[in-house]
């Protein structure tokens, strides 16, 4: 099967065995792979209302077509599961060398089901797969238990994805870390990994991945490779990576600042990736084949924090473990972060419960003796370095804010629900919604809770007024202030967020800097596959997988009603008053009713019309809603 | 004459150069049978490209026991007379650099052949960690930069 592993490998912790058989193409052809096929086998095979900790719930890794190719940042891999933070769909990625290395042993997915009796990790050697005990793994964190394995296993080239203290003490936002510090750290896929009693997956693959059209295939990428080096953001992706961030957002007054009460930091320039280059930066480093190296190794110089080495970090935990927490020391934000990766803890989540803690402290609903006696006070560094153990460990204060802050918040109760800053349950990223309406509607309508990558719409930066209208026909949809058009926004950057993240390709150069078109992205597939996709045949890929999943979670119970960002973005106006952003809220609705019509949806309620679904092959979704008397009936108001 | 030469304070170990040397000579993709290889210690963020040094007295082509290696004078590389070869792995064994190794469906000896003077990995680094110049550069590089106490493009004393 060109552009592909070949085949889906099925392991049972419960009973030991394992299982491969060949990749559905069919599904493939549907669903392409990672995230995509992913979400289809999750809905085959995972029930309604499965607890995201029990024995029933699967453990889904998967990557794309893109993946291990000459495409530049093709190496990430999927992990799905149902949500033991959010209850809903669970779901992330990351890049580094894992996925790759997975396709290179022949699996486009690796589906783990049940529970072992004690901790084991998984060892792929090609068409050889065995669990083995991982007794003496558990309780190390994920560079521990990483280093251990290629030792134990003998081979630097092994690729392994690990978990930390953090999922295995239950903290309900812990992620499955690869190379050390690439993070599939949203929605607790971690957490489902340690309740599974699976430490680790080590995986080795020596096979080639055959292509339908080698030369093709090369001569797109050289042609890629000239329109990313020519790319007006390319120096500064490769200088600063996301953290570029920090100083732009800063700038436009949308920077997460203490909890989202100001969209300016007065540290900002000591926290930036400005001043990592300057202080701390070695060299840049990349993910699997990737022509933009973003990611940057540093090396912390600082007496506190002795032997602080690490590899990037991108924007959302800087401004994380800075702006968001009130913390204008650099070493220790990084410091913060490197702690997170070792435990293995989703950052944004992580910096969002302290930061939660923190405006609950200022505003006199939380006191110092809930907070085990810790003096919760803006940037207090001893503060949140204790916090974070407490919260790995789970132990006083800690064990409250490792079920996340929703669950948190409706245990402290007093007002501070309002405060936590979650859609459905997941955290809200480190920029402020209400700088960016197109990002507000991404974060309210996402299909695994609040987050930005899954629509990623950059466009309403661009100020071009003239390419709103050729995309769009509006002009606002340019200008990240405006309102009009950002349901179409938001529906185009979906479906490309989808494709990325099903070919296993990085939304920096697919999403962020657009290196390909539709027509572009069904040309270089084809090579890789050998089949006639058209572009809009790949861009109704990345709606069937939009659809697929908002039928996920329309299962689960999800309607317009949890399309709904925390009251700060709806009603208090954005500071400091002298920002290109102040006084800016988030008026929801209208954009919620234009994206709805976008998608076909029923405007009401949010849910998939039955037309929509069966449009796009997914009658057998429609289905099984309208069993749950979920489906809606009326006609799909866009025809 | 030229050669690949490696400036490992530069790579950022993404091993685009891997992919594009079995690319090139497989028509496939992978990592296993690439004649240039990234050792990464994550740790501490060590990135080395290896790459062949092409010996003008080659450890492989004196180590293979039924001639099936020999020196190409005129393109200065190794050639594996695939006839002739047996699977020993002899040369594997004998490179000083551990950069012969064998493909992994074929048995053959992975060795590099400067993609006829042009070669691929070159062509996609994006750092310039690998580049394909004349001998003797980067010891010039590093002369200079030892002398001057300056800074080199092609990285540290002792890099």
């Amino acid at each position: 099967m060109n552009g592909y592993g070949g085949s889906i490998l099925r392991v049972n912790l419960s009973d030991g065995s394992i299982h491969r058989h060949a990749t559905e193409e069919n599904l493939a052809r549907l669903f392409l792979g990672g995230r995509g096929l992913n979400v289809k086998r999750l809905w085959d095979e995972v029930p309604a209302h499965t607890d995201g900790l029990s024995p029933e719930n699967k453990l889904i890794f998967g990557v794309g077509p893109l993946v291990g190719t000459l495409f530049p940042g093709g190496a990430r891999f999927n992990v799905t599961a149902m949500s033991p933070q959010t209850g809903i769909l669970g779901d992330s990625n990351a890049g580094g060398f894992f996925g790759p290395e997975c396709k290179f042993a022949g699996y486009d997915q690796i589906i783990i089901e049940d529970r072992a009796e004690h901790p084991v990790y998984l060892w792929i050697r090609g068409a050889e797969a065995e669990l083995r005990d991982a007794r003496d793994l558990w309780g190390r964190d994920v560079w521990e238990t990483t280093e251990a394995i290629l030792e134990e296993l003998g081979d630097r080239d092994i690729q392994v994805a690990a978990i930390g203290q953090g999922a295995e003490n239950g903290v309900r936002f812990a992620g499955v870390f690869a190379n050390l510090v690439r993070a599939a750290a949203r929605t607790g896929m971690g957490t489902v990994m340690a309740s599974k009693n699976l430490k680790a997956v080590a995986v080795r693959g020596t096979q080639l991945v055959p292509v339908a059209d080698i030369a093709r295939f090369t001569e797109m990428i050289e042609r890629l490779d000239e329109i990313i080096y020519n790319h007006a953001e390319y120096d500064i992706r490769v200088r600063l990576g996301t953290t570029k961030l920090i100083t732009a957002l800063n700038k436009i007054g949308g920077i997460a600042t203490r909890h989202f009460q100001t969209g300016q930091f007065e540290y900002a320039d000591q926290v930036s990736g400005e001043a990592i280059e300057a202080q701390y930066k070695i060299k840049s480093k990349a993910c699997f084949a990737c022509t933009i190296p973003c990611s940057r190794f540093l090396v912390v110089n600082d007496p506190r924090f002795p032997d602080l080495r690490l590899e990037g970090p991108e924007y959302e935990p800087l401004a994380g473990f800075t702006s968001r927490i009130g913390n204008g020391d650099l070493a220790l934000g990084l410091k913060c972060i490197d702690m997170a990766n070792r435990y293995g803890l989703d950052a944004i989540a992580l910096s969002e419960c302290i930061a939660w803690a923190m405006e609950c402290y200022q505003r006199g609903i939380l006191s110092r003796e809930e907070a085990d006696g810790l003096d919760l006070t803006w940037g207090n560094g001893e503060t949140i370095l204790t916090l974070i153990e407490k919260i790995a460990q789970r132990q006083g204060f800690g064990d409250l804010l490792a079920d996340g802050v929703k669950k948190a918040a409706e245990h402290i109760g007093r007002g501070s629900e309002e405060l936590a800053m979650h859609g459905k349950g997941l955290e809200v990223f480190q920029a402020d919604p209400r700088s960016i309406k197109a990002y507000a509607l991404g974060n309210a309508v996402a299909s695994r809770g609040a987050d930005h990558l899954r629509s990623e719409p950059w466009f309403e930066f661009s100020e071009d007024p003239e390419e709103g209208i050729r995309r769009y026909g509006i002009p606002e949809t340019a200008f990240r202030l405006e309102y009009k058009g950002k349901g179409l926004v938001v529906k185009h950057f979906e479906e490309m967020a989808a494709i990325a993240d099903a070919t296993g390709v990085c939304k920096n150069t697919y999403n962020n800097m657009e290196v390909l078109n539709w027509e572009e992205t069904a040309e270089l597939l084809n090579a890789a596959t050998g089949w006639e996709l058209s572009g809009e045949d790949v861009r109704r890929i990345g709606e069937r997988i939009v659809n697929l999943e908002r039928a996920f979670i329309a299962r689960e119970g999800i309607t317009r009603a949890d399309d709904i960002l925390p009251r700060r973005f709806l009603k208090e106006s954005l500071g400091p008053p002298t920002s290109p952003s102040a006084g800016a809220v988030v008026e929801l609705d209208t954009m919620l009713d234009e994206y709805y019509r976008a998608r076909g949806w029923d405007v009401e309620t949010g849910l998939p019309t039955r037309a929509k679904l069966e449009e796009l092959g997914l009658s057998d979704a429609a289905e099984k809603l309208a069993e749950r008397s979920i489906a809606n009936e009326k006609e799909n108001p866009a025809q | 004459m030229k050669r690949i030469l490696t400036r490992k304070e530069v790579c950022s170990g993404c091993r685009a150069c891997e992919v594009a040397c079995v690319a090139r000579h497989d028509g496939r993709f992978g990592t296993a049978m690439a004649r240039i290889k990234v050792t990464k210690i994550e740790p501490v963020g060590l990135d080395v490209p290896n790459v062949c040094r092409l010996c003008q007295r080659p450890a492989c082509v004196a180590a293979c026991p039924t001639e099936a290696l020999y020196r190409d004078e005129i393109m200065s590389v190794v050639r594996v007379k695939a006839m002739d070869c047996i699977g020993c792995s002899a040369c594997v064994d004998e490179c000083p650099f551990g950069m012969v190794m064998l493909h992994p469906e074929t048995d053959l000896p992975l060795v590099c052949d400067l993609c006829d003077g042009d070669p691929v990995c070159v062509k996609r680094c994006a750092t310039g960690a690998i580049i394909y110049t004349d001998k003797g550069v980067i010891a010039r590089e590093k002369r200079h930069y030892c002398a001057t106490g300056g800074k080199s493009d092609y990285g540290g004393a002792g890099a």
